[in-house]
């Protein structure tokens, strides 16, 4: 399952990643916020029979560390 | 009014750079239809913005109406107005519209006399620059797509109405930034020969050319913007359109190379606007440009939003369009109102300036034009050089909803230049606007205080160092864009 997080500002630069299944429907995967700003993570999954699935979550706020 | 290049005390100085007499450049800047084809890849481009705004996807990033106007657009146009001139409103394709629209409606009326200054085109520049903070313009597709929409529909309707290019003078707010921009442009639409224009008995480059036996049928249209040639002082109000070019019956005008924020330095009468010194109204456009420069950069580095929650604990709201309203009054209106006043204050006391209050602060506000465009040089150009390349991404995934596959799966890696390069670059436009600054305002305490121009200087120069600080440190704080007020 393909990851992909973009700010809300175009322009600039997404990041990438994987999730795996930990657990039967359970996946995992992380991403590294590089910048504090709003992001959405994309979802970009392929379905058994072979649809693409796509789905985004807001992560509004993320804060410098 | 003599020939410069007769005058034996500047006959040393090698004649200006014309760039209409680089070969080949000067037929295609003589073609008439030059500002057509000009225009014509760019209204497809508005187009293509405004349907995938409002039929593409919502994510900023993947959309061409967002990408286009708010990495690309921006920095191209100001890299252009650096390096070459206003360009931009030449190409502008809100003009092929109305021009194809005045060919069945001619406007009946003069703009209204009261509305002859550049206020109502003040108060939508800090109206555009208040919405892209309240709407989040960056973020949303949706609402590009309707501001563009919206500028089209303007254009009709005020160039419907009114006659000559009313929207252009007195509306229109990115021809307001571009007209104060390119004061600091090498290059400018100008007389060759003034003794050419002396001895010109039509004057077509105002008043249009006319049908051979036919006064009334015009051929060529004049200045729309009320610049006459042999009396225009730079490039305040200029759209670069060439009308005046094609007009000239005697070849006489080109695009001459001049050294940029020149026109700042001096306070002649001009043709179409009169003395800089004034023109409050250019001044309030001074200002919004240079201090709305820092504002809208400012909207985008974390400090913003513990600013924001500050002011909303103070207020007791929870709601954005108040705190932005306060801080645009703070920013755009307070702020300029105490440094340009106490360094009025203090030019007069001390610099021994026998101006008003006032007209000294006006005289002397275009002084921090040069810095303003540093930090928009800075601003736009980081977006720009950082997100060069994802314009290919973007495009290819609007040509794949149309079921068109440009060269395979969009590429969203592509970005730009990495940010290492970019900075010192952004750090180098600073330094060159404060210098131009400071070399403005040194030309104008020595024409104003020619006694004690160094007293003349130092408040302005000390403003100018003082803004210059205050972008250096936005430029060096992390970069924070939400549009999710009071978040975290």
């Amino acid at each position: 399952m393909g990851l992909e997080a973009d700010m809300s500002h175009p322009g600039m630069a997404p990041v990438f990643g994987e999730a795996r299944e930990v657990a039967p429907g359970q996946y995992q995967g992380s991403l590294e916020f590089g910048m504090p700003g709003d992001w959405v993570v994309l979802i970009h999954a392929r379905l058994p029979d072979g649809r693409t699935l796509e789905r985004d979550v807001n992560v509004p706020g993320v804060a410098a560390n | 009014m003599s020939n410069p290049t007769q005058n034996p005390s500047i006959a040393a100085e090698p004649p200006p750079f014309d760039l209409m007499q680089v070969p080949g450049l000067r037929r295609l800047f003589h073609w008439r239809h030059l500002r057509t084809v000009l225009q014509i890849p760019l209204l497809i481009v508005s187009v293509a913005m405004i349907l995938d705004g409002l039929l593409g996807p919502s994510l900023a990033p993947k959309n061409l109406a967002t990408t286009l106007s708010w990495v690309h657009f921006r920095g191209a146009l100001v890299l252009v107005l650096l390096c070459a001139g206003n360009f931009f409103c030449l190409a502008c394709p809100f003009m092929l519209v109305r021009n194809v629209a005045r060919r069945f409606f001619r406007p009946r009326w003069n703009w209204p006399q009261k509305l002859r200054n550049k206020w109502l085109s003040v108060g939508l520049f800090a109206l555009i620059l208040f919405c892209y903070e309240e709407f989040n313009l960056w973020s949303s597709p949706w609402w590009t797509a309707w501001l563009i929409v919206g500028y089209f529909l303007a254009v009709l309707v005020v160039d419907g109405l009114f006659k000559h290019a009313s929207f252009c003078k007195f509306v229109c707010p990115i021809g307001q930034f571009n007209f104060v921009a390119s004061t600091m442009s090498p290059l400018e639409v100008k007389v060759r020969d003034l003794d050419v224009c002396e001895a010109c008995g039509t004057k077509d480059c105002i008043r249009g050319r006319r049908a051979p036996g036919s006064e009334l049928v015009v051929i060529q249209r004049g200045c729309e913007l009320a610049l006459f040639q042999p009396l225009k002082v730079g490039n305040m109000d200029c759209t670069f359109c060439l009308d005046c070019v094609h007009a000239c019956p005697h070849d006489n005008i080109g695009i001459l190379s001049r050294l940029p924020a020149s026109e700042l330095m001096v306070d002649p009468r001009r043709s179409g606007i009169g003395r800089f010194s004034q023109r409050k109204d250019l001044a309030a456009l001074a200002i919004v440009f240079s201090f709305g420069a820092l504002l809208n950069a400012f909207g985008m580095v974390s400090p913003v939003y513990a600013l924001e929650s500050w002011l909303a604990g103070i207020l007791h709201v929870d709601s954005k369009a108040p705190v932005l309203g306060v801080l645009f009054a703070l920013f755009l209106i307070l702020e300029p109102a105490v440094l340009l006043g106490l360094a009025a204050w203090l030019t007069q006391i001390w610099g021994g300036s026998r101006r008003a209050l006032v007209p000294l602060a006006v005289r002397y506000t275009y002084g921090l034009v040069p810095l303003g465009f540093g930090m928009w040089l800075a601003h736009y150009s980081f977006h720009f050089l950082t997100g060069l390349y994802t314009v290919v991404p973007v495009t290819q995934s609007a040509a794949a909803r149309l079921g068109w596959n440009l060269f395979g799966a969009p590429r969203w890696g592509w970005l730009g230049i990495p940010m290492r390069f970019v900075q010192p670059l952004e750090v180098g436009f600073l330094v060159l606007g404060l210098a131009g600054s400071l070399l403005v305002i040194h030309q104008l305490a020595e024409s104003d205080c020619a006694e004690r121009p160094l007293r003349a200087f130092t408040p302005w120069a000390a403003v100018s160092v003082v803004l210059w600080l205050a972008a250096m440190w936005m430029m060096f704080q992390p970069m924070d864009m939400r549009g999710t007020f009071l978040a975290g």
